[in-house]
C-alpha cells in the first residue's frame, strides 16, 4: 500500500482525535492499488470532494473510495501533482477573467509533464474525470503547445491521428475562411 | 491495452484545448487535421463568437495590453492611423503624431503572435497622411483622402487635405496609386465602408477646388472597386444628417449603412444615428431614433465604433456613478515610458505646477464645486490633502507612518506642537510626491469602457437604436481618443491613439508621452469546459 502523507493543519498534530477521524481518505485505483491521502489533498478533485459530502463519506474512515477511471500509476502522478500544489492560493473569483495564457506554465509543471504522450493524456483524462481544474488546464496547455505553429500534417503525425478527408475534401475545408465570421 | 492519445479524449476536452489557441492561423489549420478536428474547431469558433457577443451585452469583457515594449521592434506611436483586420493581420497605415508630423508607414500586426511586421512594400507609397481611410477588398487595402501640414509649416498654410487613391496589395506587397476620374474633393476624416464592390464614403472635412476654408461635408461618394470610377450619389430630398467628420459608419446589411455621431465644430458633437438606404436611383437618409439616452457615451466622434453583430461597441470615459462604482483597475499605461526611465522631470517645473495648480480636484467634492488649494499658502487644507495623498502613496509611506504616531499613550500628550510637526511632514511628503511626479497621478485620471447600442431594430420602421444600460463598470486604459477600434476573431483590438486632454495637461509634459503604441484586446472571460 503506497502511503503519500502529509500533515497540514496544526490542529491534526495537537489534536490526536482529529488526527484520526479526519485526515486520511484511502483511494482505490482502477487497479486495486489502494492510497492512503490527506483528504484536503484528495479534495481538490472535484469530484472526490462532492462524492465526501453528498454521501458523508468522510464518516466512515475505513470507506476506501474506488476511481476505476484511473490506474495506479496515473493516479499516483496525480496525487503527487495534487500534494506539490496543496497549499497553492484557490483560484480568485473571477478566474475567468484571468487570461488562458499557454506560456504560464510553472517551471515544476513542466518538467512533471516531461512524460510521454500516453501518460500525458491519461493525465488529462484523470484530471477531466477527478475534476481537477488546475491540472486539467496546465496539461491542456500543454497540449495546445504541441500543436501551436504546426500544419496540419505536422499535427497528425505529432498525434498519430488518421486523415479521414479526401484530397479534394482537405483542400476545401483550408480554403474555409468564412469559419470564424458572425453567424 | 489499447495506448490512450489524442483520438481517447473527449470532444469536450479537445474542444478546450483548442480554445487555448490563438484563434487564428493556429485553429484555423486545426481544421484540415480530420473530420472531427473540423468539427471541434468549429465549435470552439462559434462558442468564442458567442462568448464575446454576450460579454459585450453583459458588459462582461476582459482588458489586456500588450505594451510595445513585450513586442519589438514596435510601431511608433501615434493617433488618426488607419486599421484594418485582414485574415490572421491587422494593417496600420500612417497617423501623426505629437508636433502633427503625418506618417505614410504601413505595419502588420500578427494577430497569433502579437508580432509588429513592418513589410517594406514596393511601388508608389502613398503621402504621409492621418485620418485617411482605409478598407480591405479581396486582397488589397484601398487607401484614400487623410491630411497632412506641408512640411515647411508656414504659420499661413493651412493644412493640405487629399484626394489621392492607393491601393495596396497584400500578396504582392505593392502600392499603387490609382489615377481616377471626376474624384470627390480632398477630404479627411470621412468614413467608408465597403459594400458588395463600392466603396462608400460619407461626410468629412471637404476642401472643394478653389476654396479656401474646408467645410463639413455630408456628400456620399462611392468608388466601383473594379473600374475604379467615382460616381457622387445623391440622395431623396428630406431630413439628411448635417455636415461632419469622424463619424462612425457600419454595414448593416448589404442595403444599409448606419452613421452615427461625428464632429461638426470644435466642442459640438453629434449622437445621432441615421440610416442611408442604398437602394433605387436616389438614396434615402432615415433617421434612427435613439433611446435610453441617459445610457450614451460623452462623446462619439473621437472613437471609432465597431460593430459586432446587432451591436456597435463604443469605447468612451466611464461616468461615474454610485450605483455603478468602477470595481476592478486595469493597470495603468505607462504612458512616458521613456521619461519613467530616464531622469525625473525638472523640478523646477513641478514646483511652478505646485505654486500655479490649475483645478485640480473632482469638480464635484462634496456636493460643491472646488479646488485643491495649494497647501504651502493654506494649511487648514491638511486633511483633504492628506486624504488625497493616502490614495496615492505607497504602504509605508506618509500616512501609514503617521498612523503610527498616533499610538494609544502619545494621543493623550499630544500637544500643539506635535500637531505641528504632523502637519509639516504631512506638507514635506505632499511636496516630495508632487515633486515625483505623482502630480499626474493626482489629477483625476478616467478610464475607457464599453458602451454598446443595440441596433437590431434599425431596419424598423421607424429605426430605433437603444443604449443599453451598463452593468459592471471593467475599466479599460486611461481615456484616449483618435485610436482604432477593429474586430479581429472574437476580440476588438483598439490601438494607439492620443490621452484625452492632452493639451490641457500643460508644456511641462513632453507631448508625445500622451500618445500611445499599445494594443489593447477586449475579449471575453475565456470559457470554461
Amino acid at each position: 500500500m503506497s502511503t503519500l502523507n502529509t500533515v497540514k493543519s496544526p490542529a491534526m498534530n495537537v489534536n490526536f482525535f482529529a488526527f484520526a477521524i479526519m485526515p486520511n481518505i484511502k483511494l482505490q485505483s482502477s487497479d486495486g492499488e489502494t492510497f492512503e491521502i490527506d483528504v484536503e489533498i484528495a479534495k481538490c478533485s472535484v469530484t472526490i470532494k462532492t462524492m465526501l459530502e453528498d454521501l458523508g463519506m468522510d464518516e466512515e474512515e475505513e470507506e476506501v473510495v474506488p476511481l476505476p477511471n484511473v490506474n495506479s500509476a496515473i493516479l499516483r502522478k496525480v496525487i503527487q501533482w495534487a500534494t506539490y500544489h496543496k497549499d497553492d492560493p484557490p483560484p480568485p473569483e473571477d478566474d475567468d477573467n484571468k487570461e488562458k495564457r499557454t506560456d504560464d506554465i510553472s517551471s515544476w509543471d513542466a518538467d512533471f509533464l516531461k512524460v510521454d504522450q500516453g501518460t500525458l493524456f491519461e493525465l488529462i483524462l484523470a484530471a477531466n474525470y477527478l475534476d481537477i481544474k488546475g491540472l486539467l488546464d496546465v496539461t491542456c496547455k500543454t497540449v495546445a503547445n504541441m500543436i501551436k505553429g504546426k500544419a496540419p500534417e505536422e499535427i497528425r503525425k505529432t498525434f498519430n491521428i488518421k486523415n479521414d478527408f479526401t484530397p479534394s475534401e482537405e483542400e476545401q475545408v483550408r480554403k474555409e475562411n468564412e469559419w470564424c465570421e458572425e453567424k | 491495452m489499447t495506448l490512450t492519445n489524442m483520438d481517447s479524449l473527449p470532444d469536450e476536452v479537445l474542444e478546450f484545448i483548442l480554445s487555448l489557441l490563438p484563434p487564428y492561423k493556429d485553429l484555423h489549420d486545426c481544421m484540415s487535421v480530420n473530420k472531427r478536428w473540423r468539427r471541434c474547431v468549429l465549435n470552439v469558433a462559434k462558442q468564442k463568437q458567442r462568448n464575446l457577443y454576450r460579454a459585450i451585452n453583459e458588459f462582461d469583457v476582459r482588458w489586456e495590453r500588450i505594451s510595445p515594449i513585450e513586442m519589438a521592434p514596435t510601431i511608433s506611436k501615434r493617433y488618426s492611423h488607419a486599421a484594418v483586420v485582414y485574415d490572421n493581420s491587422m494593417f496600420v497605415f500612417g497617423g501623426c503624431t505629437c508636433a502633427m508630423t503625418t506618417f505614410n508607414d504601413l505595419w502588420r500586426l500578427d494577430l497569433s503572435k502579437r508580432q509588429w511586421i513592418r513589410p517594406l512594400a514596393m511601388g508608389t507609397y502613398p503621402s504621409p497622411k492621418a485620418c485617411s481611410s482605409m478598407v480591405r477588398f479581396n486582397h488589397t487595402l484601398v487607401l484614400f483622402g487623410g491630411w497632412t501640414y506641408p512640411p515647411s509649416y508656414p504659420l499661413y498654410q493651412s493644412w493640405h487635405l487629399f484626394n489621392e487613391l492607393h491601393v495596396y496589395d497584400i500578396i504582392s506587397n505593392r502600392w499603387t496609386l490609382i489615377p481616377t476620374e471626376n474624384t470627390p474633393p480632398p477630404v479627411a476624416g470621412h468614413s467608408v465602408s465597403v459594400v458588395n464592390d463600392d466603396m462608400i464614403i460619407f461626410g468629412g472635412l471637404q476642401k472643394p477646388c478653389n476654396a479656401v476654408h474646408c467645410e463639413k461635408s455630408s456628400d456620399i461618394w462611392r468608388l466601383n472597386l473594379n473600374t475604379w470610377t467615382w460616381h457622387k450619389q445623391e440622395v431623396e430630398n428630406g431630413p439628411k444628417p448635417v455636415g461632419r467628420f469622424g463619424q462612425t459608419q457600419v454595414v448593416i446589411d448589404s442595403k444599409n449603412l448606419l452613421i452615427l455621431g461625428g464632429s461638426g465644430e470644435p466642442n459640438y458633437h453629434y449622437c445621432d444615428a441615421w440610416i442611408l438606404n442604398m437602394e433605387g436611383e436616389l438614396w434615402t437618409w432615415k433617421k434612427v431614433e435613439i433611446l435610453d439616452k441617459n445610457n450614451e457615451p460623452l462623446n462619439i466622434w473621437s472613437s471609432p465604433g465597431c460593430k459586432i453583430d446587432d451591436k456597435i461597441v463604443v469605447l468612451n470615459r466611464i461616468k461615474e456613478t454610485k450605483k455603478y462604482p468602477i470595481a476592478s483597475y486595469y493597470p495603468k499605461t505607462t504612458w512616458n515610458l521613456e521619461s519613467a526611465r530616464t531622469a525625473p522631470e525638472d523640478s523646477r517645473l513641478s514646483r511652478i505646477d505646485l505654486a500655479n495648480r490649475p483645478t485640480d480636484k473632482d469638480e464635484n467634492v462634496n456636493g460643491k464645486r472646488g479646488t485643491l488649494r495649494n497647501p504651502r499658502r493654506d494649511i487648514d487644507e491638511e486633511s483633504v490633502v492628506t486624504n488625497n495623498v493616502k490614495v496615492h502613496t505607497l504602504p509605508g509611506s506618509s500616512t501609514l507612518n503617521m498612523a503610527a504616531f498616533n499610538g494609544p499613550a502619545e494621543r493623550k500628550i499630544e500637544t500643539t506642537e506635535r500637531i505641528r510637526e504632523k502637519r509639516l511632514a504631512n506638507l514635506l511628503k505632499v511636496e516630495e510626491n508632487l515633486t515625483k511626479g505623482a502630480y499626474k497621478r493626482e489629477k483625476k485620471t478616467h478610464y475607457l469602457g464599453v458602451y454598446v447600442l443595440d441596433i437590431s431594430r434599425v431596419l424598423e420602421d421607424p429605426p430605433v437604436a437603444v443604449w443599453l444600460q451598463p452593468k459592471n463598470l471593467k475599466n479599460g486604459p486611461e481615456e484616449t481618443i483618435l485610436y482604432t477600434l477593429v474586430k479581429g476573431k472574437s476580440e476588438l483590438v483598439m490601438f494607439g491613439g492620443i490621452q484625452k486632454d492632452a493639451h490641457l495637461i500643460g508644456l511641462s509634459k513632453n507631448l508625445s508621452s500622451q500618445i500611445s503604441n499599445s494594443l489593447h484586446f477586449i475579449t471575453a472571460p475565456s470559457y470554461v469546459i
